[in-house]
């Protein structure tokens, strides 16, 4: 999950998603999710789950990041599965086909909404601290992912890491996360100092573009 | 590692509904905590924390989902009371991002609190027993990712029923399907030559009246299909087996990233005590 590159895409697509109202994506999300929870009709979730892929395989939006990842809690289902007896085949792809609507609706949403865009529709139900908390986290993301990146480089570049010798190559990661571990707090020191200075009072106020213009 | 993340439409609305409840009550509480102590400095802390947690969930240790998570860690340095609003915070992204269900967030941010939580209680519980930081830290970590992968078990337990039920239901769906074919086809062989073979239909009708009278069991097997069985026990064998190897590998850089936090920053490992 790259949280980054998918921040890139919500911010510089133009696919017709992208255009698209965020409240409007937002309850088309619920919709299918919805659906998910209350129905278990095999050929309407293999329509649905066709008609999104289809549209990610050709919208302008990037595929490559959006399916591999729509994929992962099939890892869950496989455990499922596997632990159903006797199972049909139907019953196992109607387990595969929700679970991939959920996720990519909501994969899908969040790679043609801008954060920004979300939080402010998320601001008016969650309460004050946790939307703080939660553009907090997302700006630390980037901070921390190219901080965290350049460890890794440098590490690469001075052999650090090793399968032959697994101890010390925990122990280097180990380390490695130690510093930014560390890092972070100072991030989270700097980051409250500056919202401070800037008049922060528990509160981060979103303005959507009708206001900006005003 | 431990935890796995449950995706939407397996579990029952009970379950995943009172998952969401105990969170929004949990956070309605902190929200007048919060509003009452003005401890925005924290606010930052825990936004940073869950941050680091998703950059970590991030890396990939081996290409099939196996990643470090964490939480431990959160627990050690934010505290119990805190390290759940990270807790929450990265579960909540993470199901913006398919990676694990929306529905199912509540229910989540329990099983990866409670390894939070554990893992505070068990860092400060051997502080006195045992005095090598490494070692204390990678037990704490394993305990606390059994007690974890426990609370999903529990949890994917209490919705054994609903999977059963969709399994059911939709075996009776398919049953029905293959009834109309035997009977449809029973009909049209009766249709070709039944004028030809009224002995061989009357035998046939003689052993149908037989199976279903000398073998109630049998024709009942015959009538309803099998049904769908959660193997609740091989469920677990294979949690354990996929989640040993992680709990070992988070329990080692856990313990490695505390014993180097305790070196260059002990302060931090004492804040919460």
């Amino acid at each position: 999950m790259k949280i980054v590159d998918i921040d890139y895409y919500a911010q510089t697509g133009t696919s017709l998603l992208h255009k698209t109202s965020t409240w409007l994506k937002l309850l088309w999300a619920l919709m299918l999710v919805s659906l998910v929870v209350l129905s278990n009709d095999l050929k309407l979730f293999a329509f649905v789950y066709s008609a999104l892929f289809l549209y990610v395989v050709f919208s302008k939006l990037p595929a490559r990041i959006i399916l591999p990842l729509s994929l992962y809690p099939l890892i869950f289902v496989a455990l499922f599965i596997l632990s159903a007896s006797p199972i049909t085949f139907e019953f196992s792809m109607l387990l595969i086909l929700k679970v991939l609507v959920a996720a990519t609706s909501l994969i899908l949403l969040f790679t043609t909404t801008p954060y920004k865009e979300l939080f402010i529709q998320l601001s008016k139900i969650l309460p004050g601290f946790l939307t703080t908390a939660l553009f907090l986290t997302y700006r630390a993301v980037f901070i921390l992912a190219t901080t965290l990146e350049n460890i890794m480089k440098a590490l690469y570049l001075r052999g650090g890491l090793s399968i032959k010798n697994p101890r010390r190559s925990f122990k280097v990661i180990g380390n490695s996360v130690g510093f930014l571990v560390i890092r972070s707090i100072e991030t989270s020191e700097n980051m409250y100092e500056a919202m401070r200075l800037r008049g922060h009072n528990g509160n981060i106020k979103y303005l959507d573009e009708s206001q900006w213009k005003k | 590692m431990s935890h796995i993340h449950i995706p939407d439409g397996i579990l029952p609305l009970w379950l995943w509904l009172s998952g969401i409840v105990i969170v929004v009550l949990y956070l309605i509480g902190m929200s007048v905590y919060f509003k009452k102590h003005q401890y925005n400095r924290k606010i930052a802390l825990i936004g940073v924390f869950a941050a680091l947690m998703l950059v970590a969930m991030s890396v990939e240790l081996v290409p099939i989902g196996y990643h470090l998570n964490l939480a431990v860690l959160t627990g050690i340095i934010l505290g119990p009371v805190y390290s759940v609003i990270s807790v929450f915070i990265v579960t909540l992204l993470l199901a913006l991002l398919g990676h694990g269900g929306i529905t199912i967030v509540g229910l989540n941010t329990i099983t990866i609190s409670i390894e939070a939580i554990c893992g505070y209680i068990f860092f400060r519980l051997f502080n006195k027993s045992i005095k090598n930081t490494f070692f204390r830290t990678f037990l704490a970590t394993v305990i606390a990712l059994f007690f974890s992968t426990m609370a999903t078990i529990g949890i994917v337990y209490l919705g054994t029923s609903n999977i059963e039920r969709m399994m059911h239901s939709h075996e009776s769906k398919h049953s029905s399907i293959l009834d109309f074919r035997f009977l449809s086809s029973e009909n049209n062989h009766q249709d070709k030559g039944s004028h030809d073979h009224d002995l061989e239909h009357d035998h046939d009708h003689d052993f149908s009246l037989s199976s279903s009278n000398k073998d109630p069991a049998l024709s009942k097997e015959h009538e309803q299909p099998s049904k769908g069985k959660f193997d609740i026990k091989r469920f677990i064998l294979l949690i354990l087996i996929f989640g040993l190897i992680g709990w070992v590998i988070e329990g080692l850089i856990t313990a490695f990233i505390v014993n180097y936090i305790h070196k260059i920053k002990p302060d931090l490992l004492e804040q919460n005590q």
